[in-house]
């Protein structure tokens, strides 16, 4: 019995200190050539080489919209002509949004037949990002495309600078770009924010530069109150208090990202604002952070929060829309009307004229009001630098990525975004629909690799729908509000950011619920200084 | 363990027997010592080796570069630690955490096992047993899910209270009551996976004891307080010592899934700082110095406990 105790016991206090993952030591080095040292201003990107237009293809004349296209080509035309894999297997890591692929899929085998590859796809969802990328990396076995999101995980920054990725510029840089048609065609502003410390690291996901702050509302709902758009802070929010009645809210959520809208629209800036002399001052030291606050606190008291919103998430405030207890839901126009709008919601017969992106107005009536610009990137598909002296592989791998940036319209854009014809999609009056059945939908999600189809504007159903949203993108891109330090590095911020993230989403939080009055802001920003904020903010002020 | 703990084995104060010589033992029982080698071989493996992990707590490390390639950075993780509220934080939430968990959970199923010893009708205490059990036996998340059903913005607690003029209120997000949320949470799950032991050391002490003090006049009271607890008062101290070695393991998952809805000010223990320091926010070294200060105190706390139980007239472990 003795000896029992003292063995469970030696193992409970052992068991204690386990934390560090001491295994898997990839001691690879890094190959110098690998490892940023140049400031953006220098990047060699890619020679543009865009599409001819397709027709019904409508271009803007407000740059930096994406194109609208009311029709899909009838006859697809192929944009790759030799496969570019060499028969082997291909890892990925991928992001995804919805449910995992089956084992096998007549996608997979379409995609792998027309690559003449074997990919291996280990997806992860959007919430498990961070952690998996650390792991990933800490187990030393870095898949051939990597996924990085250096927004999301700041940390993964630090890998890149120790060099763990091949810098890219020899391959695709400048006019070497020619080799890989459909990457050099990806929109050139998505290119300039993906390149780190003025090295190209990784192939980017377009999307377009206004990407948050437009949710979805409901339409029918502002029609039953007479139908006249808020026109400035104090009638959107009496609009927000009608929403919220017998058992509905305005709201299912509380993140900056839930109600971006109102903080752009009462003119807090985009993360940091610059000041003349080149000093930054971060969004909620603003006087406009702390108006916002008491705006949204004060609608809370009112009833425009779900009563869970405090602890409610992405998925649970999808729930609340989808069961139409919320007026407010997402926040950006594309992802919304193509994904979103496309579920169905309880209680709207007519989704297309009662479920639009909202467009919120200035503080005041007459004035301007901002969006946030984002860097019209999610993210960079990296390629290990395990992998720097074989040439021929780096240069097979991109050409993979090459055929998955294939263009909007093409053959190879339809058989990643919509599959196999007749198995996951029909063509439906010249449009193509996807199939109902959730388990041939899932077979397409390992289909998050730098395709441009988010950059690119084409919702189904009558032809105006496209150019109405790229109206939508018109009407905000000329508002949008830069965010000083896009591609600016600050070391601080790599260790430091998710903390502090994660600090300023709690509080604010606890601010529009009550839960902490607002005359303990300064204490909160006292608190985010001391964490680390003041060392970010400096060392964002001296970057180049 | 085995039950027979019910009747501990007492320091003996006589001259031990004077011990063969250890190899002609080894040959005496070879078979014996055959059998320890997997658990010599798993606490080495798993437990032992893993120590050495405790060195990144020096460095500041990158998985990438690997162990010997991530500089040498001495104590600056640890004078990191001390600089950094949210760590003070999460060392507070941890240790008033762990003190209610003592004071409050564990005497629990304590006092759940002499109220079940005190039922005459078989069939009900095994009745009210199995019920009690049950939540030992779901996972966190679960947990969770069904508090948050009840307790939550929009569950029938809410309801109440909002019906009796207590306005909007949201149990499960308010970081004012989350120590007694998070105490009452695992007094619920574990209280009857508690009893078990308890239970067993209780219908190990012999009815002629109780009948005993019955004649001598003594009443349901006196015979809890003279015969049972003392009865059980070894297993007591023995479950008490093994519970403080882990008492800093504050419940990871059942932190990390509330943190979101009550803010970290609330809800950031050591383990969960460690997890968003570490694998989240890439600072190894920040982590397992984080890790390592936890393990020093846990180990403080068992040996303290340890002597003061071996002072107080009981075994203790060592």
């Amino acid at each position: 019995m003795k000896h029992l105790n003292r063995r469970t016991f030696l193992g409970l206090t052992a068991g204690v200190a386990g934390a560090a993952a001491l295994g898997a030591c990839s001691d690879s080095g890094s190959g110098k050539s690998n490892v940023p040292s140049g400031d953006n201003a220098s990047v060699k990107l890619p020679d543009a080489a865009p599409r001819s237009p397709l027709p019904g293809q409508l271009t803007s004349t407000v740059p930096g919209v994406p194109a609208a296209y009311t029709q899909y080509p009838a006859d697809p035309a192929r944009t790759v002509t030799t496969p570019p894999g060499s028969g082997g297997e291909i890892t990925t890591m991928q992001i995804n949004f919805g449910a995992p692929p089956p084992a096998s899929s007549r996608w997979q085998e379409a995609i792998d037949k027309e690559l003449n590859a074997r990919i291996k796809a280990t997806l992860v969802s959007d919430a498990d990002l961070a952690q998996k990328t650390q792991t990933y990396i800490a187990g030393g076995d870095i898949p051939d495309v990597f996924y990085l999101h250096l927004q999301k995980v700041p940390a993964a920054l630090k890998y890149v600078q120790q060099g763990a990725f091949i810098e890219l510029s020899k391959y695709i840089g400048g006019a070497a770009a020619k080799d890989y048609p459909n990457l050099a065609a990806l929109p050139e502003i998505t290119w300039r924010n993906s390149a780190v410390g003025g090295g190209l690291f990784g192939v980017p996901r377009a999307v377009p530069a206004a990407n948050t702050g437009q949710p979805l509302f409901r339409g029918d709902w502002l029609a039953k109150l007479g139908g006249s758009a808020p026109t400035d802070a104090d009638s959107l929010y009496a609009m927000l208090e009608a929403f919220s009645k017998g058992g509905n809210y305005a709201f299912g959520a509380i993140t900056p990202w839930d109600q971006e809208f109102v903080l752009s629209m009462f003119g807090v800036p985009n993360q940091w604002r610059q000041n003349g002399d080149g000093t930054l001052v971060k969004d909620l030291e603003t006087d406009e952070f702390a108006a916002a606050l008491e705006y949204l606190a004060k609608l809370y008291q009112a009833g425009g929060f779900h009563p869970n919103a405090v602890g409610n998430g992405w998925s649970e405030a999808q729930d609340l829309w989808t069961s139409g207890k919320t007026g407010f839901f997402g926040g950006n126009i594309l992802a919304s009307m193509t994904y979103l709008r496309g579920t169905p919601i309880k209680g709207v017969a007519d989704m297309v004229a009662d479920i639009r992106p909202f467009i919120a107005p200035g503080r005041t009536s007459g004035a301007k009001p901002g969006f946030y610009e984002g860097p019209a990137g999610y993210g960079i598909f990296a390629i290990p630098s395990k992998l720097e002296k074989d040439e021929k592989k780096v240069r097979e791998l991109l050409g993979v990525l090459n055929y998955f940036a294939a263009p909007f319209g093409s053959a190879e854009f339809t058989l990643i975004n919509y599959g196999v014809l007749g198995h996951n999609y029909t063509v439906k009056d010249g449009i193509p629909t996807p199939s109902q059945d959730p388990a041939r939908q899932a077979e397409l999600a390992a289909q998050y690799l730098p395709s441009p189809g988010e950059a690119s504007i084409y919702i189904p159903g009558p032809p105006n729908q496209s150019q109405q949203v790229q109206k939508y993108f018109e009407q905000v891109q000329p508002d949008l509000i830069p965010n000083p330090v896009m591609t600016k590095v600050s070391q601080t911020n790599i260790s430091k950011g998710t903390t502090l993230e994660n600090l300023v989403k709690d509080n604010f939080k606890q601010f529009v619920s009550g839960r902490r009055p607002l005359t303990e802001l300064e204490e909160f920003r006292k608190t985010w200084r001391e964490q680390g904020g003041d060392a970010v903010r400096r060392e964002f002020q001296d970057a180049r | 363990m085995s039950l027979t703990t019910a009747e501990p084995v007492r320091e003996t104060t006589a001259a031990p027997p004077e011990k063969p010589k250890k190899r002609s033992r080894m040959r005496q029982h070879p078979w014996m010592y055959l059998f320890i080698l997997p658990g010599v071989l798993y606490f080495t493996v798993f437990q032992y080796l893993p120590l050495l992990g405790n060195l990144v707590a020096f460095k500041d490390y990158s998985p990438f570069l690997g162990f010997s390639a991530s500089p040498w950075v001495g104590f600056s993780n640890f004078t990191g630690l001390l600089t950094d509220s949210e760590f003070l934080t999460a060392l507070q939430n941890t240790l008033l955490i762990s003190l209610l968990q003592v004071v409050v959970a564990f005497p629990a199923p304590i006092l759940l096992a002499l109220l079940l010893n005190s039922l005459l009708s078989d069939r009900v205490k095994r009745w009210v047993q199995s019920v009690v059990y049950l939540p030992h036996f779901f996972g966190w998340v679960i947990v969770i899910s069904i508090w948050q059903a009840v307790f939550g913005g929009v569950g029938p607690m809410a309801e109440l209270l909002h019906a009796l003029g207590f306005g909007q209120q949201n149990v499960m997000a308010n970081p004012d009551t989350f120590l007694a949320l998070v105490t009452a949470q695992v007094v619920w799950k574990e209280i009857g996976w508690g009893t078990i032991v308890f239970f067993a050391a209780i219908s190990a002490i012999p009815v002629e004891r109780y009948e005993a003090a019955a004649v001598d006049g003594a009443g349901g009271w006196r015979r809890t307080w003279h015969v049972t607890l003392p009865g059980i008062s070894s297993v007591i101290v023995l479950l008490l010592i093994l519970r403080l070695g882990t008492v800093l393991n504050v419940g990871f998952e059942q932190l990390l899934l509330q943190q979101h809805a009550v803010g970290a000010d609330a809800a950031q223990v050591l383990d969960t700082y460690g997890y968003f320091r570490g694998v989240v926010g890439g600072e190894w070294g920040l982590a397992t110095a984080a890790g390592l200060v936890k393990g020093i105190v846990g180990t403080a706390l068992v040996i303290a406990a340890n002597s003061i139980a071996k002072r107080a007239g009981q075994g203790g472990l060592f």
